[in-house]
Protein backbone atom coordinates (compact mmCIF):
# COMPACT_ATOMS: atom_id res chain seq x y z
CA UNK A 1 0.00 0.00 0.00
CA UNK A 2 3.15 2.20 1.06
CA UNK A 3 4.67 1.19 -2.46
CA UNK A 4 1.50 2.06 -4.31
CA UNK A 5 1.16 5.49 -2.55
CA UNK A 6 4.94 6.52 -3.32
CA UNK A 7 4.51 6.05 -7.01
CA UNK A 8 1.00 7.29 -6.99
CA UNK A 9 1.81 10.72 -4.50
CA UNK A 10 4.46 12.29 -7.39
CA UNK A 11 2.51 11.50 -10.78
CA UNK A 12 -0.29 12.90 -9.20
CA UNK A 13 1.93 15.99 -8.24
CA UNK A 14 3.60 16.34 -12.07
CA UNK A 15 0.17 15.82 -13.30
CA UNK A 16 -1.37 19.00 -11.99
CA UNK A 17 2.16 21.15 -11.64
CA UNK A 18 2.07 20.10 -15.70
CA UNK A 19 -0.94 21.50 -15.92
CA UNK A 20 -0.44 25.04 -14.14
CA UNK A 21 2.72 25.16 -16.46
CA UNK A 22 0.69 24.40 -19.90
CA UNK A 23 -2.04 27.52 -18.37
CA UNK A 24 0.51 30.37 -17.93
CA UNK A 25 3.01 29.73 -21.18
CA UNK A 26 3.36 32.00 -23.42
CA UNK A 27 4.81 31.62 -27.10
CA UNK A 28 8.11 32.94 -27.56
CA UNK A 29 7.36 35.58 -29.84
CA UNK A 30 4.68 36.92 -26.90
CA UNK A 31 7.44 36.98 -24.84
CA UNK A 32 10.02 38.91 -26.86
CA UNK A 33 6.80 41.29 -26.77
CA UNK A 34 6.25 41.60 -23.87
CA UNK A 35 10.40 41.62 -23.06
CA UNK A 36 10.10 44.92 -25.87
CA UNK A 37 7.31 46.68 -23.77
CA UNK A 38 8.62 46.62 -20.48
CA UNK A 39 12.14 48.08 -22.03
CA UNK A 40 10.06 50.43 -23.50
CA UNK A 41 8.67 51.12 -20.02
CA UNK A 42 11.81 52.20 -19.19
CA UNK A 43 13.00 54.13 -21.60
CA UNK A 44 9.97 56.02 -20.96
CA UNK A 45 10.78 56.80 -17.34
CA UNK A 46 14.45 57.69 -18.56
CA UNK A 47 12.61 60.29 -20.99
CA UNK A 48 10.12 61.47 -17.84
CA UNK A 49 12.85 61.99 -15.72
CA UNK A 50 15.01 64.23 -18.22
CA UNK A 51 11.66 66.37 -18.62
CA UNK A 52 11.34 66.74 -15.09
CA UNK A 53 14.68 67.23 -14.16
CA UNK A 54 15.25 70.10 -17.08
CA UNK A 55 14.83 73.85 -15.72
CA UNK A 56 12.93 74.93 -19.18
CA UNK A 57 10.27 72.52 -18.93
CA UNK A 58 7.38 74.51 -17.88
CA UNK A 59 6.34 73.60 -14.61
CA UNK A 60 2.60 72.74 -15.50
CA UNK A 61 4.21 69.95 -17.53
CA UNK A 62 6.48 68.85 -15.15
CA UNK A 63 4.23 68.26 -12.39
CA UNK A 64 1.91 66.65 -15.25
CA UNK A 65 4.62 64.65 -16.39
CA UNK A 66 5.53 63.41 -12.84
CA UNK A 67 1.67 62.10 -12.83
CA UNK A 68 2.33 60.19 -15.56
CA UNK A 69 6.03 58.69 -14.10
CA UNK A 70 4.56 58.12 -10.94
CA UNK A 71 1.92 56.01 -12.95
CA UNK A 72 4.83 53.49 -14.52
CA UNK A 73 5.44 52.47 -10.93
CA UNK A 74 4.11 49.78 -8.26
CA UNK A 75 2.74 51.20 -5.09
CA UNK A 76 4.97 51.82 -2.72
CA UNK A 77 8.12 51.40 -4.87
CA UNK A 78 11.65 53.51 -3.56
CA UNK A 79 14.10 55.36 -5.85
CA UNK A 80 17.45 55.45 -4.71
CA UNK A 81 20.13 58.63 -4.67
CA UNK A 82 23.47 58.75 -4.06
CA UNK A 83 26.22 61.55 -4.35
CA UNK A 84 29.85 61.28 -4.61
CA UNK A 85 29.73 63.68 -1.56
CA UNK A 86 28.06 61.16 0.60
CA UNK A 87 27.74 56.97 1.46
CA UNK A 88 24.95 56.37 2.12
CA UNK A 89 22.30 56.01 -0.49
CA UNK A 90 19.03 57.53 0.52
CA UNK A 91 15.64 56.05 -1.02
CA UNK A 92 12.69 58.34 -1.43
CA UNK A 93 9.57 57.33 -2.09
CA UNK A 94 8.21 57.60 -6.50
CA UNK A 95 6.35 60.80 -6.43
CA UNK A 96 8.77 62.27 -3.37
CA UNK A 97 11.61 61.42 -5.58
CA UNK A 98 10.53 63.39 -8.63
CA UNK A 99 9.25 66.46 -7.32
CA UNK A 100 12.93 66.74 -5.95
CA UNK A 101 14.42 66.55 -8.72
CA UNK A 102 11.97 69.16 -9.79
CA UNK A 103 13.18 71.52 -7.47
CA UNK A 104 17.01 70.52 -7.63
CA UNK A 105 18.75 73.49 -6.61
CA UNK A 106 20.84 73.87 -10.10
CA UNK A 107 20.39 76.25 -12.60
CA UNK A 108 20.81 73.51 -15.70
CA UNK A 109 20.30 70.07 -15.07
CA UNK A 110 20.85 67.08 -17.97
CA UNK A 111 19.75 63.69 -17.49
CA UNK A 112 20.66 60.96 -19.35
CA UNK A 113 20.23 57.62 -19.28
CA UNK A 114 22.12 54.51 -21.40
CA UNK A 115 22.36 51.10 -22.15
CA UNK A 116 19.40 50.15 -20.63
CA UNK A 117 18.79 46.49 -20.42
CA UNK A 118 18.15 42.73 -18.91
CA UNK A 119 20.47 41.78 -16.06
CA UNK A 120 18.04 39.32 -15.19
CA UNK A 121 14.88 38.08 -17.58
CA UNK A 122 11.76 38.27 -16.78
CA UNK A 123 10.47 34.58 -14.84
CA UNK A 124 7.06 33.30 -13.81
CA UNK A 125 6.71 33.57 -10.69
CA UNK A 126 4.31 31.66 -8.32
CA UNK A 127 2.05 34.06 -7.94
CA UNK A 128 1.50 34.30 -11.60
CA UNK A 129 3.65 37.75 -12.26
CA UNK A 130 6.62 37.58 -14.03
CA UNK A 131 8.99 39.48 -12.73
CA UNK A 132 12.64 40.45 -14.13
CA UNK A 133 15.56 43.25 -13.67
CA UNK A 134 16.85 45.72 -15.48
CA UNK A 135 20.03 48.07 -15.50
CA UNK A 136 20.36 51.47 -16.77
CA UNK A 137 23.25 53.84 -16.54
CA UNK A 138 22.43 57.07 -15.47
CA UNK A 139 24.73 59.90 -16.12
CA UNK A 140 23.70 63.50 -14.38
CA UNK A 141 25.39 66.93 -14.95
CA UNK A 142 24.30 70.13 -12.65
CA UNK A 143 25.28 73.77 -13.05
CA UNK A 144 25.14 75.94 -10.77
CA UNK A 145 24.32 80.29 -11.13
CA UNK A 146 27.98 80.51 -10.60
CA UNK A 147 29.10 77.89 -12.80
CA UNK A 148 29.87 74.82 -10.27
CA UNK A 149 29.34 71.60 -11.98
CA UNK A 150 28.65 68.49 -10.54
CA UNK A 151 29.01 65.27 -12.81
CA UNK A 152 28.49 61.63 -12.02
CA UNK A 153 27.38 58.47 -13.54
CA UNK A 154 25.40 55.98 -11.37
CA UNK A 155 24.14 52.04 -12.07
CA UNK A 156 20.79 51.67 -11.19
CA UNK A 157 18.64 48.33 -10.90
CA UNK A 158 15.19 48.62 -11.35
CA UNK A 159 13.00 45.36 -10.32
CA UNK A 160 10.05 44.79 -13.17
CA UNK A 161 6.82 43.71 -12.40
CA UNK A 162 4.69 42.02 -15.85
CA UNK A 163 1.19 40.78 -14.67
CA UNK A 164 -1.84 39.69 -17.39
CA UNK A 165 -5.32 41.70 -16.11
CA UNK A 166 -8.50 42.33 -17.79
CA UNK A 167 -10.49 45.36 -17.88
CA UNK A 168 -13.95 46.34 -18.96
CA UNK A 169 -14.16 48.11 -21.75
CA UNK A 170 -17.39 49.50 -23.41
CA UNK A 171 -18.69 46.42 -21.94
CA UNK A 172 -16.14 44.22 -23.05
CA UNK A 173 -13.45 42.26 -21.26
CA UNK A 174 -9.85 43.27 -22.39
CA UNK A 175 -7.09 41.16 -21.25
CA UNK A 176 -3.82 43.54 -21.57
CA UNK A 177 -0.31 43.19 -19.80
CA UNK A 178 0.32 45.31 -16.94
CA UNK A 179 4.11 46.45 -16.55
CA UNK A 180 4.89 48.16 -13.72
CA UNK A 181 8.27 49.13 -12.72
CA UNK A 182 9.29 48.60 -8.63
CA UNK A 183 12.33 49.99 -6.64
CA UNK A 184 15.00 51.39 -8.26
CA UNK A 185 18.35 50.55 -6.28
CA UNK A 186 21.56 52.22 -6.75
CA UNK A 187 24.85 50.08 -7.52
CA UNK A 188 27.50 52.23 -8.04
CA UNK A 189 28.38 55.62 -8.39
CA UNK A 190 31.24 56.85 -10.15
CA UNK A 191 32.46 60.25 -10.90
CA UNK B 1 100.22 73.97 -29.73
CA UNK B 2 98.87 71.73 -32.53
CA UNK B 3 97.80 69.11 -29.90
CA UNK B 4 96.18 72.24 -28.20
CA UNK B 5 94.01 73.20 -31.14
CA UNK B 6 93.02 69.88 -32.20
CA UNK B 7 91.18 69.20 -28.78
CA UNK B 8 89.70 72.40 -28.88
CA UNK B 9 88.85 71.70 -32.32
CA UNK B 10 87.39 68.16 -31.26
CA UNK B 11 85.30 70.28 -28.07
CA UNK B 12 83.98 72.52 -30.81
CA UNK B 13 82.12 69.17 -33.07
CA UNK B 14 80.87 67.58 -29.79
CA UNK B 15 79.02 71.32 -28.58
CA UNK B 16 77.99 71.64 -32.21
CA UNK B 17 76.40 67.82 -32.08
CA UNK B 18 75.10 68.37 -28.87
CA UNK B 19 73.39 71.60 -29.81
CA UNK B 20 72.48 70.63 -33.38
CA UNK B 21 71.05 66.75 -33.05
CA UNK B 22 68.39 68.14 -30.48
CA UNK B 23 67.24 70.79 -32.71
CA UNK B 24 66.62 68.16 -35.50
CA UNK B 25 64.76 65.62 -33.51
CA UNK B 26 62.48 68.37 -32.55
CA UNK B 27 62.19 69.31 -36.30
CA UNK B 28 61.81 65.29 -37.36
CA UNK B 29 58.59 64.95 -34.31
CA UNK B 30 57.17 68.02 -35.37
CA UNK B 31 57.04 67.27 -38.83
CA UNK B 32 55.66 63.41 -37.61
CA UNK B 33 53.46 64.93 -35.65
CA UNK B 34 51.74 66.96 -39.05
CA UNK B 35 52.14 63.85 -41.01
CA UNK B 36 50.49 62.04 -38.41
CA UNK B 37 47.42 65.17 -38.30
CA UNK B 38 47.02 65.08 -42.27
CA UNK B 39 46.61 61.67 -42.25
CA UNK B 40 43.72 61.97 -39.39
CA UNK B 41 42.55 64.90 -41.43
CA UNK B 42 42.32 62.98 -44.83
CA UNK B 43 41.04 59.42 -42.91
CA UNK B 44 38.20 62.17 -41.75
CA UNK B 45 37.37 63.22 -44.75
CA UNK B 46 37.38 59.68 -46.46
CA UNK B 47 34.61 58.44 -43.52
CA UNK B 48 32.68 61.60 -43.80
CA UNK B 49 32.41 60.80 -47.62
CA UNK B 50 31.70 57.20 -47.19
CA UNK B 51 29.05 58.31 -44.65
CA UNK B 52 27.50 60.97 -46.51
CA UNK B 53 27.64 58.64 -49.81
CA UNK B 54 25.71 55.89 -47.40
CA UNK B 55 23.11 58.41 -46.47
CA UNK B 56 22.49 59.42 -49.47
CA UNK B 57 21.58 55.54 -50.85
CA UNK B 58 19.84 55.15 -48.49
CA UNK B 59 17.79 58.24 -49.43
CA UNK B 60 17.88 56.92 -52.31
CA UNK B 61 16.39 53.62 -51.43
CA UNK B 62 13.89 55.20 -49.27
CA UNK B 63 12.59 56.43 -52.80
CA UNK B 64 13.64 53.75 -55.10
CA UNK B 65 9.68 52.41 -55.24
CA UNK B 66 6.47 53.61 -54.92
CA UNK B 67 5.12 53.49 -51.38
CA UNK B 68 2.19 50.58 -50.83
CA UNK B 69 -0.06 52.26 -48.01
CA UNK B 70 -0.65 54.72 -45.59
CA UNK B 71 1.56 52.35 -42.78
CA UNK B 72 4.55 51.98 -45.65
CA UNK B 73 4.02 55.50 -45.68
CA UNK B 74 4.70 55.73 -42.06
CA UNK B 75 7.20 53.32 -41.21
CA UNK B 76 9.54 54.84 -44.25
CA UNK B 77 9.06 58.90 -43.03
CA UNK B 78 10.00 57.89 -39.79
CA UNK B 79 13.28 56.71 -41.15
CA UNK B 80 13.16 59.36 -43.33
CA UNK B 81 13.35 61.66 -40.08
CA UNK B 82 15.47 59.99 -38.67
CA UNK B 83 18.29 60.68 -40.60
CA UNK B 84 16.51 64.19 -41.65
CA UNK B 85 17.61 64.71 -37.67
CA UNK B 86 20.92 64.15 -38.19
CA UNK B 87 23.09 67.13 -37.46
CA UNK B 88 26.45 65.75 -38.51
CA UNK B 89 25.77 66.70 -42.42
CA UNK B 90 23.84 70.04 -41.80
CA UNK B 91 24.83 72.56 -44.39
CA UNK B 92 26.20 69.93 -47.16
CA UNK B 93 24.63 71.01 -50.24
CA UNK B 94 24.57 67.26 -51.86
CA UNK B 95 22.89 65.97 -48.61
CA UNK B 96 20.10 68.91 -48.44
CA UNK B 97 19.52 68.43 -51.93
CA UNK B 98 18.75 64.54 -51.22
CA UNK B 99 16.42 65.58 -48.20
CA UNK B 100 14.52 67.57 -49.89
CA UNK B 101 14.02 65.40 -52.99
CA UNK B 102 13.14 62.60 -50.86
CA UNK B 103 10.51 65.40 -48.62
CA UNK B 104 9.17 66.33 -52.01
CA UNK B 105 8.78 62.21 -52.83
CA UNK B 106 6.98 61.71 -49.33
CA UNK B 107 4.54 64.47 -50.34
CA UNK B 108 3.87 63.31 -53.07
CA UNK B 109 3.52 59.75 -52.36
CA UNK B 110 1.14 61.28 -49.41
CA UNK B 111 -1.13 62.91 -51.81
CA UNK B 112 -1.23 59.94 -54.34
CA UNK B 113 -2.32 57.42 -51.56
CA UNK B 114 -4.93 60.10 -50.29
CA UNK B 115 -6.37 60.25 -53.60
CA UNK B 116 -6.66 56.67 -54.23
CA UNK B 117 -7.63 55.65 -50.35
CA UNK B 118 -10.54 58.58 -51.42
CA UNK B 119 -11.40 57.30 -55.14
CA UNK B 120 -14.15 54.73 -55.88
CA UNK B 121 -17.36 54.09 -54.35
CA UNK B 122 -17.22 52.19 -50.78
CA UNK B 123 -17.66 48.31 -50.58
CA UNK B 124 -17.66 46.20 -48.05
CA UNK B 125 -13.94 45.21 -47.62
CA UNK B 126 -13.34 49.45 -47.77
CA UNK B 127 -12.35 51.00 -44.46
CA UNK B 128 -15.20 54.27 -44.17
CA UNK B 129 -12.67 55.32 -41.59
CA UNK B 130 -9.52 55.45 -43.45
CA UNK B 131 -9.36 58.94 -44.08
CA UNK B 132 -9.66 60.00 -40.88
CA UNK B 133 -6.85 57.36 -40.12
CA UNK B 134 -4.71 58.89 -42.07
CA UNK B 135 -5.41 62.67 -40.72
CA UNK B 136 -4.74 61.10 -37.24
CA UNK B 137 -1.38 59.17 -38.11
CA UNK B 138 -0.07 62.97 -39.57
CA UNK B 139 -1.16 65.04 -36.23
CA UNK B 140 0.62 62.31 -34.37
CA UNK B 141 3.48 62.94 -36.37
CA UNK B 142 3.41 66.59 -36.01
CA UNK B 143 2.46 66.22 -32.38
CA UNK B 144 5.85 64.48 -32.38
CA UNK B 145 7.77 67.01 -34.05
CA UNK B 146 6.28 70.12 -32.61
CA UNK B 147 8.76 72.76 -32.33
CA UNK B 148 7.54 73.84 -28.53
CA UNK B 149 4.89 73.02 -25.82
CA UNK B 150 2.79 75.58 -27.20
CA UNK B 151 2.65 73.85 -30.29
CA UNK B 152 2.14 70.30 -29.56
CA UNK B 153 -0.86 71.54 -27.74
CA UNK B 154 -2.35 73.12 -29.49
CA UNK B 155 -2.30 70.62 -32.33
CA UNK B 156 -3.37 68.11 -29.31
CA UNK B 157 -6.28 70.58 -28.66
CA UNK B 158 -7.18 70.77 -31.94
CA UNK B 159 -7.33 66.57 -32.43
CA UNK B 160 -9.00 66.24 -29.03
CA UNK B 161 -12.31 68.08 -30.47
CA UNK B 162 -12.44 64.49 -32.69
CA UNK B 163 -12.36 62.34 -29.52
CA UNK B 164 -15.94 61.54 -27.33
CA UNK B 165 -14.17 62.86 -24.82
CA UNK B 166 -10.44 63.04 -23.18
CA UNK B 167 -11.06 59.90 -21.28
CA UNK B 168 -11.80 58.11 -24.69
CA UNK B 169 -10.05 54.73 -24.51
CA UNK B 170 -7.28 53.65 -26.57
CA UNK B 171 -5.49 50.38 -26.65
CA UNK B 172 -2.50 49.47 -27.94
CA UNK B 173 -1.90 45.44 -29.53
CA UNK B 174 2.10 45.16 -28.71
CA UNK B 175 1.84 41.39 -30.29
CA UNK B 176 -0.44 39.21 -32.83
CA UNK B 177 -0.66 35.79 -33.30
CA UNK B 178 -3.44 35.09 -35.49
CA UNK B 179 -6.26 36.53 -34.04
CA UNK B 180 -4.88 36.65 -30.90
CA UNK B 181 -4.22 40.15 -29.58
CA UNK B 182 -1.80 41.18 -26.84
CA UNK B 183 -2.37 44.69 -25.64
CA UNK B 184 -0.27 47.05 -23.44
CA UNK B 185 -2.19 48.80 -19.92
CA UNK B 186 -5.59 50.53 -22.20
CA UNK B 187 -4.75 54.43 -22.03
CA UNK B 188 -6.74 57.47 -22.92
CA UNK B 189 -7.02 59.71 -25.84
CA UNK B 190 -5.31 62.73 -23.74
CA UNK B 191 -2.81 60.63 -22.05
CA UNK B 192 -1.76 58.64 -25.75
CA UNK B 193 -1.07 62.44 -27.31
CA UNK B 194 0.61 63.94 -24.26
CA UNK B 195 2.56 60.63 -24.62
CA UNK B 196 3.52 61.17 -27.86
CA UNK B 197 4.54 65.00 -26.89
CA UNK B 198 6.63 63.62 -24.34
CA UNK B 199 8.16 61.10 -26.66
CA UNK B 200 8.88 63.20 -29.57
CA UNK B 201 8.41 60.62 -31.34
CA UNK B 202 4.90 58.96 -32.99
CA UNK B 203 5.65 54.95 -32.27
CA UNK B 204 1.81 54.04 -33.31
CA UNK B 205 -0.24 53.55 -36.22
CA UNK B 206 -3.98 53.68 -36.33
CA UNK B 207 -5.61 50.04 -36.92
CA UNK B 208 -9.28 51.12 -35.58
CA UNK B 209 -11.19 53.82 -35.02
CA UNK B 210 -15.09 52.94 -33.58
CA UNK B 211 -17.34 56.36 -33.37
CA UNK B 212 -20.16 57.25 -31.99
CA UNK B 213 -23.46 59.08 -33.50
CA UNK B 214 -22.36 62.03 -33.59
CA UNK B 215 -19.17 61.04 -35.16
CA UNK B 216 -16.69 61.59 -32.71
CA UNK B 217 -14.19 58.43 -32.00
CA UNK B 218 -15.16 56.64 -28.87
CA UNK B 219 -12.18 54.01 -28.99
CA UNK B 220 -9.56 53.83 -30.87
CA UNK B 221 -7.04 51.07 -31.36
CA UNK B 222 -2.88 51.44 -31.91
CA UNK B 223 -0.89 49.22 -33.73
CA UNK B 224 3.16 49.45 -32.83
CA UNK B 225 5.57 50.48 -35.87
CA UNK B 226 8.24 48.18 -36.60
Amino acid sequence: MNKIALVILPLTFLLFSNQTIAQDEISTQRKEAIDSLALEKVRDLSRYISIIGNKSTPFSEGNRVIDRAVELFAEGSEIGVSSLYKKAIQYFAVRRYFERLMALNYDQVKIQWYDIQYISDLELQPDGRYVGVITIFQRFEGVTKDGLKYKDTTKKDITIYVEKKTIQIMGKDVEFWDVLLGDIRVKETLP
Amino acid sequence: MKRTSNKAFSWILIISFSLFLPLTSCKSRKKKAEEQARIEAEQAAINFKNEKAQLIAQLEKLMSSPIKDMEDWDNKFSRFQKFRSSEKFKGDSEVEAAMAKAEDFFESEKKRLMEESSQGEPNDYEDPNAQLKVAINQTFGDIANASSYEEANDMINSLMSRFASSDTPILIVIDQEGGDKAYDKPTTARKLLDYIKDKKENPYIVSEILLNRSDKIQSMELLLKK
